[in-house]
């Protein structure tokens, strides 16, 4: 049962991912940069929020839901690695850059919530 | 000053496209013509209904596969095999599922956003690294992080190359 809950809120938290994407698809600014803002900040965000509720909250139900579920369906690594590939084929360095940043920013954000 | 001709012939022509859902309204200041897309804001409640959808079994079958495959020595092997097989899907669902059934854009973006996006996870894999760190276990965490990296870009360039290899099987025949 617990598979299904975690499945719905994996699917709130793609819906949320979408959502994201829509409102900086629609900003002037952000869509003019060649660097994937939107995706950088969704991981991030994510993995922060992921270290913050395994380090400082307890085991519960509910945290295991918002973890696992909501903030597991609102990263992605796939959407990520599609677009490095995309990025590749035109600006290389900012493929570099991209993968590098997401990577390092990712895991240092999740290293300084380890307590 | 607005041409009537010209305004007709351009609700005309987007009526037949949009039928009922299409709102105009004339700007009375600047004397433009406003479309209010209705028909653009159901594609988009779609769009949220379809990922929400399948990001439901996406997230259920991560969950299943994190339940199920549990490695003895500690080394997240789950996640690892979770984004490695959610990249290379990721590229048949974008590239060669909705040529290939002729899909609408909105169960694509279900497909590779909803059920994909919602798979693969960048949280847990960072979450599952950082825990190597934390127990000592760095030689794990340098094979963990080499293998998510370059395999999922592996796997990513492998599902464009099969599914262009699909699609033109299917055009010989």
């Amino acid at each position: 049962m617990l598979i299904i809950y975690v499945g719905m809120a994996s699917g709130v938290g793609a819906c949320l991912r979408l959502v994201c994407m829509d409102v900086f698809s629609h900003s002037s600014f952000f869509s003019k940069l060649y660097f994937p803002v939107v995706t950088f900040l969704i991981n991030i965000v994510g993995s922060l929020l992921m270290g913050f509720i395994f380090y400082y909250l307890p085991d519960t139900t509910t945290n295991t839901l918002i973890s696992v579920g909501v903030i597991g369906g609102f990263t992605t690594l796939s959407t990520f690695n599609d677009e490095m590939i995309l990025l590749w084929k035109y600006h290389k360095l900012t493929c570099l850059l991209y993968g590098f940043l997401t990577y390092l920013v990712g895991l240092i954000v999740v290293l300084v919530m380890v307590r | 000053m607005i041409d009537d001709s010209a305004v007709y012939h351009q609700s005309a022509f987007l009526l037949q496209n949009f039928s009922k859902l299409t709102v105009f309204t004339i700007d009375a200041n600047t004397s433009k013509l406003n479309v209010i897309n209705a028909y653009e804001s159901v594609i988009t409640i779609k769009r949220y209904i379809a990922v929400f959808l399948f990001g439901i079994i996406g997230g259920g079958a991560r969950y299943l596969m994190e339940l199920l495959i549990v490695a003895p020595n500690g080394f997240p092997f789950s996640t690892l095999l979770i984004n490695i097989i959610g990249c290379f899907f990721f590229s048949i669902m974008v590239d060669y599922i909705p040529k290939r059934f002729a899909l609408s854009s909105t169960v694509a973006t279900g497909l590779s956003a909803g059920l994909i996006g919602s798979f693969t996870t960048f949280s847990t894999f960072n979450l599952d690294a950082i825990k190597l760190v934390v127990h000592h276990q760095l030689a794990f965490f340098a094979i963990y992080l080499f293998c998510t990296i370059f395999g999922s870009l592996l796997m990513n360039l492998t599902g464009r190359k099969v599914s262009r290899r699909l699609l033109q099987k299917l055009e010989v025949f």
